[in-house]
């Protein structure tokens, strides 16, 4: 490295420190001609103070740094644990139990919820089914058939009515039949039997 | 790890300070866990990483304290585990290639309202988080083992002789890390490199 610098008294330094003499400044080493040249040279002293000043300052951050993020770390614990260090644990034997106590009882649970329909249906036998669908249907039964009489009655009542009319009707025309003096005398039946009438 | 914990690594002359020291994992934890943190987050780049190697190396420091002969500190001890640590760790993952690999290196950013004050100013707090961002940032282009040894030497001020029992590399191939991570941040931060 061949640059010019200049010295405290104005005087100019054709050579400065090679990387692997600034390496060794930085380190620690410091022989007399360096020491020498750094009181000399402006800008090797100033380049080393600058440089030495970042180092020192990433060194004393990032302790900082690390002691706070230690700082949220949990202690070590003193012995190394086993593989299988849960299954001394009573609690663990008590989560176990725990958990298959409550695998059991919901399986149980469900199982009893899906057989209870089917147990009940195969429980009833065909006399017990056909009472009680008669204890069911009979009420309606009767209903329905009352009603029926009573329609049948009704109809009956209605018919005899209207037949009654209609005779009366009939009696009160003028037919040609009693024109010529013949008189229908079995109208009802449909006989078309005719009978003369006298005049 | 087989190698830290080998006793005839070490020599046999432990004193009782370290002995009482490894004794107690609770003191071991205080003492090294925030270097250890530091040193294997920004060797590594990785934070998960890291709190997973500090957590393995502490436990595995206090488990084998009995090997320990006190030839070296025992945070260079530590160093070594870990980085062995780190080593196995990442022949583990470079198999798991199925593993989407998202590094979370450390946030200096996070230092926001806990720089320490002491006398200076606002201003020069700012500056002073600016460089060491720059450094951060060069270091995040170098090698690992660049990087561990950079920060072995400037962070944890290791000397070169404690760097070469804690990575198990010659003296020159020390250097030559050190240098090229000198360059580097040297370039970052603005001089003539």
């Amino acid at each position: 490295m061949m640059e010019a610098g200049s010295t405290r008294e104005g005087k100019r330094v054709e050579v400065h420190l090679t990387d692997e003499q600034f390496t060794e400044l930085l380190i620690g080493s410091r022989p007399a001609w360096v020491q020498a040249h750094l009181v000399e040279c402006a800008a090797c002293r100033e380049e080393a103070e600058r440089v030495s000043g970042a180092i020192g300052d990433f060194a004393q951050q990032s302790l900082l740094w690390a002691e706070r993020r230690a700082a949220f770390r949990p202690v070590q614990t003193t012995e190394r644990k086993p593989a299988f260090a849960w299954l001394v644990r009573p609690q663990a034997w008590v989560g176990a139990a725990l958990t298959i106590a409550l695998a059991v009882g919901i399986g149980m649970t469900l199982r009893r919820d899906h057989t209870q329909p089917v147990q009940q249906a195969a429980a009833t036998s065909p006399a017990d089914a056909a009472k009680t669908q008669a204890e069911t249907v009979q009420p309606v039964v009767v209903k329905v058939q009352a009603e029926a009489k009573a329609g049948r009655a009704t109809l009956k009542a209605d018919n005899a009515l209207l037949t009654a009319i209609d005779g009366e009707l009939r009696a009160d025309e003028s037919t040609p039949a009693s024109l010529y003096g013949l008189e229908a005398t079995s109208y009802r039946t449909g006989t078309k039997s005719v009978k003369r009438t006298s005049n | 790890m087989q190698l830290a914990l080998n006793p005839g690594m070490i020599g046999c002359a432990m004193g009782e300070t370290i002995q009482s020291e490894l004794d107690d994992i609770e003191a071991l934890d205080r003492a090294y866990r925030a270097r250890l943190l530091r040193f294997v987050a920004y060797s590594t780049g990785d934070m998960d990483l890291a709190e997973t190697v500090v957590q393995d190396c502490l436990l595995k420091a206090y488990n084998g304290r009995e090997t320990f002969c006190g030839e070296c500190s025992v945070y260079t001890w530590l160093a070594h585990i870990a980085g062995n640590l780190v080593r196995d760790h990442q022949r583990t993952r470079k198999f798991q290639f199925w593993r989407k690999v998202q590094k979370t290196g450390p946030d200096l950013s996070e230092l926001t309202g806990v720089l320490p004050s002491g006398e200076s100013s606002p201003e020069k707090q700012i500056l002073a988080r600016e460089r060491a961002q720059q450094v951060t940032v060069a270091l995040e282009v170098l090698s690992e083992k660049q990087r561990s040894i950079f920060v072995m030497r400037f962070v944890d001020e290791m000397e070169l002789p404690e760097i070469c029992q804690a990575t198990g590399m010659q003296m020159s191939t020390v250097k030559t890390h050190l240098h090229r991570a000198v360059k580097a941040v040297r370039l970052k931060v603005g001089g003539r490199a």
